[in-house]
């Protein structure tokens, strides 16, 4: 049954209590199911009980607070205790890098250096390289003109009469193990 | 006790308050529900799920204080709302109006024989002849019919004061509508109703 006096008859005209009254019983809300009750208390009982899910939920986040604060202040003390020159571990022996002064980086000037005295060792070398080669064509030479001049078909029988091959092809491969 | 009672003690976890609660209004969610969509088990999956989100709110630390039952029976609306929204966009269109869905002559009015049994049941009226109480019972039925005709907005306010039992500033803060514009679709439905009861009786007063 609505509440009786909240009618504005300005508003909706004359009360009719015997038309509220039928409406009532005819609109009345049907039986509800069995045990109806039971199955939303059932349903929403786990939703109830916020104090000890706040509890555990703030006892959680507490937890989690005082966690982070005692791993930073570790990390704060730790840092701290540290002299300046630990501050980074130390370099396993060899390593190359820029903070230590023993292996610093090369300057250009000293690059330039390196690459003048490469060049120049280069230079020696294809002096001498080419001093070989001369040598070689020279034996050649002597070689041919033995061979031909004697008519001797076997190569080793020049060798053998000259000498010099052999010594030749001992220097080179010795230079050879020079570069 | 008064809901606003039983509502801060279950705010605060207290068993017994919320049982109080639920049985104090959910019969009233379930009959209003029942009377909009016409389905028993959909009128009591809805109103699982409004005491459902009635107590996440207060679990949340929601104050409904002094308009505990218009919130209730807006969120019971609102569930039905959602409900039909959702049916409609799954192409399962369902009327709104009692009586569309399955089962509702039996489940909901039970019509002129549930009429004329509840008048049995619950016997006649203090110096009321039974032919007088056959009478009304035939008019209740009447009434329930020219009702299921009726447009949804005219049913839900008839619901809402009738089924739900709420007052009009009530049906006006549930609908979170103003109280004059409820009022006058309330004088509305009632004129409307009356026209409707004429019609199918001409031998009916409503006085």
């Amino acid at each position: 049954m609505p509440p009786e006096n909240d009618h504005n008859p300005k508003l909706i005209g004359d009360p009719d209590p015997r038309l509220d009254a039928l409406l009532d019983a005819a609109l009345a809300p049907d039986a509800a199911p069995e045990r109806l009750n039971e199955r939303i208390v059932a349903t929403t009982k786990p939703y109830l009980s916020p104090g000890p899910r706040w509890y555990a939920s703030l006892g959680l986040l507490r937890f989690a607070a005082v966690l982070v604060m005692a791993i930073g202040l570790g990390v704060v003390l730790w840092s701290a205790s540290l002299p300046e020159n630990e501050s980074l571990p130390p370099l396993p022996p060899g390593a190359l890098t820029a903070s230590d002064p023993e292996q610093a980086a090369p300057t250009l000037d000293e690059l330039a250096t390196r690459l003048d005295r490469l060049a120049a060792l280069s230079d020696a070398a294809a002096e001498e390289r080419g001093w070989i080669d001369d040598q070689i064509d020279m034996v050649d030479l002597r070689f041919e003109l033995v061979r031909t001049a004697e008519d001797w078909p076997d190569e080793q029988q020049v060798i053998d009469a000259t000498g010099t091959r052999y010594e030749l092809d001992r220097m080179v491969d010795d230079m050879s193990l020079m570069f | 006790m008064p809901a606003d009672d039983l509502l801060r003690r279950a705010a605060r976890g207290e068993g017994a308050a919320w049982e109080a609660l639920v049985a104090a209004y959910s019969g009233r969610v379930f009959g209003l529900l029942l009377r909009q969509c016409g389905d028993r088990d959909l009128a009591e999956e809805l109103t699982q799920a409004a005491f459902v989100k009635v107590v996440t709110k207060l679990g949340d630390g929601y104050d409904e204080r002094g308009k505990f039952e218009p919130w209730l029976f807006r969120i019971a609306m609102n569930g039905l709302r959602d409900e039909m929204r959702r049916r409609k966009r799954q192409a399962r269109p369902m009327d709104m109006s009692p009586g569309a869905a399955s089962g509702r002559g039996e489940a909901i009015s039970g019509g002129w024989a549930s009429a004329q049994e509840s008048v049995v049941m619950g016997g006649p009226a203090p110096g009321e002849r039974p032919e007088d109480e056959l009478v009304r019972a035939e008019q209740v039925d009447l009434l329930r019919r020219a009702v299921a005709d009726m447009s949804e907005a005219d049913r839900e306010i008839l619901h809402l004061r009738h089924t739900a039992g709420l007052s009009f500033a009530e049906i006006a803060q549930a609908l979170e509508q103003p109280l004059g514009t409820v009022l006058a679709r309330g004088h509305r439905a009632l004129k409307k109703l009356k026209a409707m009861m004429l019609e199918a009786d001409p031998d009916w007063e409503g006085e």
